[in-house]
């Protein structure tokens, strides 16, 4: 699977050092782009901290949470899900200052275009 | 004309004194002796506006502490209908008795186990105007217990405050005490059932803060773009847990990083 649209993706956003498609069940990099390149142990960490955030079920609601943020003091990561329920989760690190308004939408966006493009193979059994 | 409804600005001075005014009804089950004296010290130092707090044990009223600016302006004791105002001489051995008295009465009415209870009311002016009290340290100091964390709180408040209508519903959580910030009862219950559920699965993240830990964090969890999320922020061992506007989260983070000094 290409980076192209995740570049495309992060000049959208100022400030978007990063951003990774995963597949949070196999805990997978699928794809990913930045501005310098990451060492993989921290694409998996970033892939292990998607899975643990969506999977936060006793904030007050029935399913799993589609979203989440998680602000420190060097920076944010955004995580959302491409649909209602799926796997497949958009990753993005923020630096502290950017604006990440409607990131939410643009990741489901894009998400839908590079899965129907290359959808995730199956596992065999 | 904005079209702003009129009622907003009241509206708001309602939410605030609620939240300066402890809400009603709030309880906690007692672990261990200290637990009252610790509850009762809370409420008395989450208290700006002049309330009377009436305390109760297993449902039974035993004391009323008139409270003003955080401090204990007058005692009541039910039990035997004794009372003590903390007028202009704070420091008088009436005033020293008078402390003795309500560690005392809180230790008559209060054993591990029990459920004590805090109602609040208005306090009429002329009830407050001219007295000084004892202040929250004094307090602290005559029961043997820990302050409630004040600056703690009152950063808290001030991040709230400072959000505006991005945070929905706010509630500040030290050890076991929750002290409301925004909203009604009913939305402070939220928040504590969200505390009691969800706290513990974000505190095993390991990228969470450590209890007494001066690192700080914040978290969004939402469902879809148009329901609102829940916000838990970390910071300097206090915990704030809150309901947010849908799409306030980038705002929030921005806010909260530039009151870290992010720019």
């Amino acid at each position: 699977m290409t980076g192209a649209p995740l570049a495309e993706f992060r000049r959208g956003f100022a400030g978007c050092e990063i951003a990774v498609l995963a597949d949070v069940s196999a805990r997978s990099v699928l794809a990913w782009d930045s501005a310098v390149k990451w060492p993989q142990e921290h694409l998996d960490a970033l892939c292990t901290l998607a899975a643990e955030l969506l999977s936060i079920s006793a904030c007050g609601a029935v399913r799993e949470p589609e979203t989440a943020v998680l602000a420190d003091p060097i920076g944010t990561k955004v995580f959302v899900r491409a649909a209602p329920g799926s796997h497949e989760v958009l990753c993005t690190v923020f630096a502290p200052t950017a604006v990440f308004d409607g990131v939410f939408d643009a990741s489901r966006t894009l998400c839908a275009a590079m899965l129907k493009a290359a959808p995730p193979r199956q596992a065999v059994p | 004309m904005t079209g702003q409804d009129p009622t907003a600005g009241l509206q708001q001075a309602l939410i605030r004194a609620a939240a300066h005014g402890i809400d009603a009804g709030r309880a906690l089950t007692l672990d261990t002796a200290n637990d009252a004296p610790r509850f009762v010290l809370a409420h008395i130092t989450a208290t700006v506006l002049p309330r009377r707090l009436t305390f109760s044990s297993n449902g039974s009223d035993w004391l009323t502490c008139d409270v003003s600016g955080r401090r204990l302006l007058r005692v009541g004791f039910l039990k035997t209908g004794r009372a003590h105002s903390f007028d202009s001489e704070p420091d008088s051995d009436e005033s020293a008795q008078a402390l003795q008295d309500l560690i005392t009465a809180i230790t008559e009415a209060c054993a591990p186990a029990d459920r004590i209870c805090v109602r609040s009311a208005p306090l009429p002016q002329a009830d407050h105007t001219t007295q000084t009290g004892v202040s929250p340290d004094r307090l602290a100091s005559s029961f043997g217990v820990r302050s409630a964390p004040q600056a703690s709180l009152d950063t808290m408040q001030t991040f709230v405050d400072a959000a505006g209508g991005a945070i929905l519903t706010a509630a500040c959580l030290d050890g076991e005490m929750l002290y409301a910030l925004k909203g009604d009862d009913a939305d402070i219950d939220a928040l504590a059932t969200t505390a009691e559920d969800g706290l513990p699965e974000i505190e095993a993240l390991p990228h969470w803060p450590l209890p007494g830990s001066t690192q700080s964090a914040l978290l969004f969890i939402g469902q879809d773009g148009g329901s609102p999320a829940t916000m838990v922020l970390s910071e300097a061992g206090v915990v704030l847990i809150a309901r947010v506007a849908p799409e306030a989260q980038s705002g929030l983070t921005r806010l909260w990083h530039r009151r870290r000094g992010a720019g």
